[in-house]
């Protein structure tokens, strides 16, 4: 406002000095004939003019040049128009002039006549009276002053539209960030070039590109999502050139038909090349239908906006990649915290495969393990998504590359690195070695892009794995030294418990691997068999960390010694460990092959256990067995058939589910059908069954 | 933080590597982890596109289940 001012003052200041130097009245009007000047002059002609102005704009509604116009015959003003940006926007008037011999003529005009005639006096009276040559020379200075005014004006709102643009591209930078969006930044620049009647952006997506943002004066949604090939037509050609293009009179070039299709009529377009790295991922393209060339300061604009537009994606990419890692990072953490959880290191190998993949999405992963005692050439293998003979073939190549040949020394970690591999059928790996004092294993993931991103969250991984496994095998080899000098100790003083101990720990441990418990399962079970001949207060304080064992051995010594605690009868059932000692002592003890009367021990696992000792007996007898010797027994289905010689083989109804891809319960209905078909009470009585139909076929 | 869809899936991967022999539906997998059974559903997707999981049947019905890894524990003749 204030340099709108200033320049209002200058012309004001030229103006009058003009006025004063040929002692002219003057007055500026804008085309609706508001006066937009003072005069310094004689208040009569300024009066008169402004009073006059309409009826003289109506009289003469065309002036283009500077012209003589006679208000009374005589009595006369110069009118001159000011154009500003080529457009005529305001009148400069001069006055009042006369020829220097006619005043005593217009004094008789009619109008001296009226009422008015002391006013058309006083006029008379102010006007300068000049000559034909004077004339000439003054229409040629006011010529030099409307062109004056002109530039003065010109170059205000010049200013003023440079103040906008600065104002509106400060507002497009003000849009660079994650709360708005592409149409928010293409809007502004719209706002602030009204010459353009449309704006878009259309982004590259693999070989071809797709317009995803297009604003308009009107509906031209239509065109979202049309696509073309790069070099194809104006916008294919800017992607393939990669330069700044403008196109002008345009309006019968075959190449807008991908505009026209979707009613925008392009008489003028400029399109920009929008990169990243080096590359382009897209072009902004604006135009209009209305002018047949493009502003050339428009397109400078539109150079500034690309750059805020290329920094605008950069940074989305960047929150996105971002927001990617922490999410990334979480799960790490998640996973951590998971392993931690985990007792043995098979199950954290199943959890390094299985969440290998969830983070990378590869399409196959595989732990190698190789066996702590470096010379042996045992390696365990867990994969997902390779073959059996790949999962081999590829555990072989680790063990002999790692194994064999890799070595870190101490104080050289940082050495740790993610490998890539190219593998014989085609298919790419990240190899990160499992490394925790010594080389535990490698965890293999496929990667198509082998990225660094991947390698980090892959080697993160492993070092989580290999410290959760380092940490379950010292914790493991502490709890075997503890219960080997504890059982040793027996030998010392209880040469009979200490033999007895040891049977029963083989004992159990058949028994557990008979109904499927897991490696931890039986392990805990072993150490408890070993520990068992010792009163539970002895222990407690030694097995303080290793709650399981302490547990079995606690809820064995009362099922044995029949000292059975209410609650336990009530609600929390003992512990299956203890429960397998209590059945398996009691058969060493007794030698009997009968169900054990206790109700303080499982139905079931009694049961099961009476089938393994006829299992045992009849292995020991060797009856052997295939599956072309399966006998059919005529009363049951088929699908009981299959149950039936599960049973026989030893499986307990978890792993016949699995086996035949069913559900326990479903396996309990075939058994329970066997069972009333063969009016039969148990499964030991099943086996029992199945090899008297044998026998006697 | 709201759990991402990332956090979600090893999740679920945890809950079928912890009951390897479970069959789940959709709908009864999203009462045990307490999810709105329509998060699970693209989780569940991935899972069988990754073949961490197997999927019985169409539609509602569908019943997924673990897949157990390869695990080979030998000797090798390297």
């Amino acid at each position: 406002m204030k340099k709108s001012a200033d320049h209002h003052k200058l012309i004001q200041h030229v103006q009058d000095a003009f006025a004063y130097q040929y002692n002219l009245s003057l007055l500026l009007f804008d085309i609706e004939g508001n006066c937009v000047s003072s005069t310094c002059q004689t208040d009569s002609i300024y009066e008169f003019m402004k009073e006059n102005i309409h009826c003289l704009f109506s009289t003469y509604p065309r002036v283009v040049e500077v012209s003589i116009l006679d208000i009374i015959p005589g009595l006369q003003v110069m009118i001159s128009p000011i154009l500003v940006t080529g457009k005529n926007k305001y009148y400069l008037i001069a006055g009042m002039l006369m020829d220097d011999e006619s005043r005593d003529m217009i004094s008789k005009n009619s109008t001296f006549n009226t009422e008015n005639r002391e006013k058309w006096a006083n006029l008379l009276n102010q006007a300068r009276a000049i000559t034909r040559e004077e004339k000439k020379s003054l229409i040629e200075k006011i010529k030099i002053l409307s062109q004056t005014i002109s530039t003065l004006f010109e170059y205000e709102q010049h200013e003023h539209h440079c103040r906008e643009l600065v104002n509106g591209i400060y507002r497009v930078s003000e849009l660079a960030d994650q709360n708005h969006s592409i149409s928010d930044l293409l809007l502004q620049f719209m706002k602030m070039k009204h010459d353009l009647e449309f704006i878009g952006f259309a982004e590259k997506s693999d070989e071809e590109c797709m317009v995803s943002h297009i604003l308009g004066d009107k509906d031209y949604t239509s065109i979202l999502g049309s696509t073309f090939i790069i070099g194809e037509g104006f916008l294919g050609h800017v992607m393939a050139s990669g330069m700044i293009c403008k196109w002008n009179n345009i309006l019968n070039d075959l190449r807008t038909r991908f505009f026209t299709r979707h009613n925008i009529h392009p008489q003028a377009l400029v399109c920009y090349p929008v990169c990243k790295d080096h590359e382009i991922i897209g072009v902004l393209f604006a135009g209009t239908s209305q002018k047949s060339e493009i502003d050339p300061l428009t397109i400078e604009i539109g150079k500034i906006i690309v750059n805020i537009l290329r920094s605008f994606l950069n940074q989305k990419e960047m929150f996105a990649t971002m927001n990617l890692q922490l999410q990334r990072l979480n799960a790490v953490n998640e996973i951590c915290q998971l392993m931690n959880r985990a007792k043995d290191v098979n199950k954290i190998a199943f959890m390094l495969v299985d969440m290998s993949l969830n983070m990378i999405q590869a399409n196959f992963s595989a732990i190698t393990l190789f066996d702590l005692d470096a010379t042996s050439d045992k390696v365990r293998i867990v994969s997902r998504g390779l073959t059996r003979e790949q999962s081999e073939q590829y555990g072989k190549l680790l063990f002999k590359e790692y194994q064999l040949n890799w070595n870190v020394h101490s104080g050289e970690i940082g050495q740790i690195k993610a490998e890539i591999r190219k593998l014989e059928w085609g298919a790419t790996v990240i190899e990160c070695p499992i490394y925790n004092e010594k080389l535990l294993g490698v965890l293999s993931v496929e990667s198509v892009e082998c990225d660094e991103d991947s390698k980090v969250i892959l080697l993160s991984l492993a070092s989580i794995g290999a410290v959760a496994m380092h940490l379950i095998q010292e914790q493991l080899k502490q709890r075997d030294i503890k219960v080997a000098c504890l059982h040793e100790a027996v030998a010392q003083w209880d040469k009979f418990a200490y033999e007895f101990s040891k049977n029963l720990r083989e004992m159990a441990l058949r028994f557990c691997e008979y109904i499927g418990l897991s490696q931890v399962e039986r392990t805990n079970v072993e150490h408890a068999a070993l520990l068992s001949v010792y009163h539970p207060d002895v222990l407690v304080g030694i097995l303080q960390n290793d709650h399981e064992i302490y547990r079995i051995i606690d809820d064995y010594y009362h099922l044995h010694n029949d000292k059975v605690q209410e609650t336990k009868g009530n609600g929390q059932a003992y512990h299956l460990g203890g429960q397998i000692l209590r059945i398996a002592s009691e058969y060493l003890i007794k030698n009997e092959k009968k169900i054990l009367m206790d109700v303080h021990v499982d139905l079931e696992l009694r049961q099961k256990f009476n089938s393994f000792i006829l299992q045992s007996e009849v292995i020991d007898q060797q009856v052997a067995i295939n599956d072309q010797e399966y006998q059919d027994i005529a009363e049951l289905s088929k699908r009981e058939q299959e149950v039936l010689r599960l049973i026989v083989q030893g499986l307990n109804n978890k792993q016949i589910a699995s086996k035949l891809f069913i559900s326990e319960h479903t396996v309990k209905n075939h058994i329970t059908n066997i069972f009333s078909k063969l009016n039969i009470k148990d499964r030991a009585g099943v086996i029992a069954y199945y090899y008297r139909q044998k026998m006697n076929s | 933080m709201e759990r991402n869809r990332l956090m979600l899936q090893i999740e679920c991967t945890y809950f079928f590597e912890e009951n390897p022999f479970a069959l789940e539906t959709k709908e009864s997998l999203a009462t045990r982890l307490g999810r709105s059974a329509n998060e699970l559903e693209p989780i569940l997707s991935n899972l069988v596109a990754l073949s961490v999981l197997t999927k019985f049947g169409e539609g509602e019905d569908t019943v997924y289940r673990y897949n157990q890894p390869i695990m080979i524990n030998e000797k090798l003749e390297v």
